[in-house]
């Protein structure tokens, strides 16, 4: 059987299945995949965040003058350096970066910039800076390494990071309405179904079947002996979201890539409030997440990559927001990670259109993670060599 | 090449629920805000041109839409609830055509467009919004649910 069509009818057992979650299909599959136990967790910051208020380049004149109202005043930033500081609201994520486990990367983007938030987020999706690629760079991991069981996305819409034309990896929204229960009555009927003599690939799913089905009460088991290490702020819908993949990790599911997301960033008017918000929520989730896998002896098997579709321009609209832009900031922090900020700090006086330059291609950040975390070749991903500062290892 | 009838269909629904989720947030807090009943995906429920000049939103705005974004102007720290609400209670007739922003709100006529005004005598009409509440009805502790961002 081709490698497409065993994952073709991978997924089908899944899909046949009720939607099984990737840890159960996966228990089924019995997929190998390559060797390493390091978990990735890719935050989509969706919208398009705003990386000047971001890591903000406090000392810079050009910073004030082009945000009069917007810009956050100096005394408020977090210094990390004499030139560059933190948004007041990340504080959470300030001990990441006492203890070198947080990068910054700056002014990263890709060649010929879109605007379009769907355009942008589809380039950084597939790694295809045409647009035209329809496969995302996740889904090619699990094609990759024969798992389609290897990441999943906890939303409720699977986004195309973890697609290709053959596969689209799992999203779940709730862990525990994911269980593999029979219609009451149908259990002996089910049973002799499954008993039935079948071969090859009728074998296969078969089997694949049954073994999701003695597995499903281990992992659920696993999935309720979980006890938060952590406290998770109220009232953030992130920190939930995060918690639940705490979940995934604690239960030992051998997923290597968790996928999920924040927004809206698209700050267009009243910039401050819904930004300062919204990155709280982000650093306080975080903080809480990593904390509660370090209660349980897993921070070490956990680094985090977070990015969004692209910055914001330089100077502020009249509606005390600002629009699409093009370079940006991406966060990478936890285990495995070499902190510090990487790359040049924007040229604020040296604009393209009024945005900062792009200098650092996201595919390389994508390829270093590849190569150094997860041990997964970025070339055969990626399907070119692309470079990145040394922010892992 | 062929493309099957059921992925025509499919793309077809994609795209329509693109559209849909294209909706600008500070649209839907408006219409929540406001109690505008009907569904946020229909313009009859808001027009864009409650605050832009094109059916189509973006730039220009009308009025109503540049008092909005100047209540952000001269409050950085504002989210669109605050500026909505701000913009109530200042009882400003920002298309001045007799009527103040809240009381055009309140009578579901257009605040940023003279040639739309309410019909009601402006002292009768007066009388029943400070009934109902005055701008303190267009008051919010929530904010409305933030889809993703529209696509231009």
């Amino acid at each position: 059987m081709k490698r497409r069509e065993f994952l073709k009818i991978s997924s089908l057992a899944i899909s046949l299945t009720t939607g099984m979650p990737a840890f159960l299909a996966r228990a089924a599959a019995q997929a190998q995949s390559m060797a390493g136990d390091k978990i990735l967790v890719v935050i989509q910051l969706s919208g398009g965040n705003d990386g000047l208020n971001t890591l903000v380049p406090y000392a810079n004149g050009a910073y004030y003058a082009a945000r009069p109202n917007i810009a956050i005043p100096k005394q408020e930033v977090l210094t990390l350096s004499s030139s560059l500081g933190l948004h007041p609201s990340m504080k959470p994520l300030m001990r990441f970066w006492d203890t070198g486990k947080l990068a910054l990367l700056e002014s990263v983007g890709y060649p010929n910039p879109n605007r379009s938030h769907f355009s942008s987020m589809a380039i950084w999706h597939s790694g295809d800076v045409t647009g035209a690629s329809k496969e995302g760079w996740i889904g090619r991991i699990a094609e990759t390494i024969g798992d389609p069981f290897c990441a999943t996305n906890f939303g409720s819409v699977t986004p195309l990071a973890l697609r290709t034309n053959e596969l689209i990896l799992p999203s779940i929204d709730n862990l525990d309405k994911f269980q593999l229960k029979l219609p009451q009555g149908t259990e002996k009927a089910f049973e002799q179904i499954m008993g039935l003599p079948r071969q090859n690939d009728a074998e296969f799913v078969a089997q694949a079947t049954r073994h999701m089905i003695s597995n499903t009460a281990k992992v659920q088991q696993n999935l309720s002996k979980y006890k938060a290490g952590a406290s998770y702020p109220e009232n953030n819908k992130f920190a939930a979201k995060l918690k639940e993949l705490a979940r995934l990790v604690a239960a030992n599911t051998g997923q290597r890539i968790l996928y999920t997301d924040i927004g809206s960033f698209d700050t267009h008017a009243g910039q401050r409030a819904d930004q300062d918000r919204l990155l709280g929520e982000f650093s306080s989730g975080i903080d809480a997440f990593m904390k509660d896998l370090d209660s349980q002896g897993l921070g070490d098997k956990v680094m985090v990559l977070a990015f969004s579709e692209f910055g914001r321009r330089v100077a502020e609209n009249d509606s005390a927001g600002t629009d699409h832009g093009q370079g940006g900031v991406m966060f990478v922090l936890g285990a495995g990670v070499k902190g510090g900020i990487y790359g040049d700090s924007p040229d604020l006086e040296k604009l393209n259109q009024g945005d900062v330059v792009y200098k650092q291609d996201f595919r390389g950040v994508y390829a270093r993670v590849l190569d150094n975390w997860l041990k997964i070749p970025s070339k055969t991903i990626m399907g070119a060599e692309f470079t990145a500062p040394a922010f892992t290892v | 090449m062929k493309i099957p009838t059921k992925n025509i269909l499919l793309l077809g629904f994609c795209l329509v629920f693109s559209s849909v989720q294209a909706r600008p947030p500070y649209r839907l807090q408006a219409i929540a805000q406001f109690h505008f009943e009907g569904s946020p995906l229909k313009k009859s429920t808001m027009a864009c041109t409650f605050c832009h000049i094109n059916d189509t939103g973006g730039a220009p705005w009308n009025p109503f839409g540049e008092s909005i974004k100047a209540a952000f102007r001269a409050n950085p720290k504002w989210g669109i609830a605050d500026a909505l609400q701000g913009v109530m209670a200042a009882m400003k007739d920002s298309d001045k055509d007799g009527y103040e922003d809240a009381l055009e709100v309140f009578a579901h006529t257009l605040p940023g467009d003279a040639k739309s005004k309410p019909k009601e005598d402006h002292k009768v009409l007066l009388e029943r919004f400070m009934a109902a509440g005055g701008p303190d009805q267009y008051k919010s502790n929530k904010a409305a649910p933030v889809d993703s961002s529209d696509d231009e």
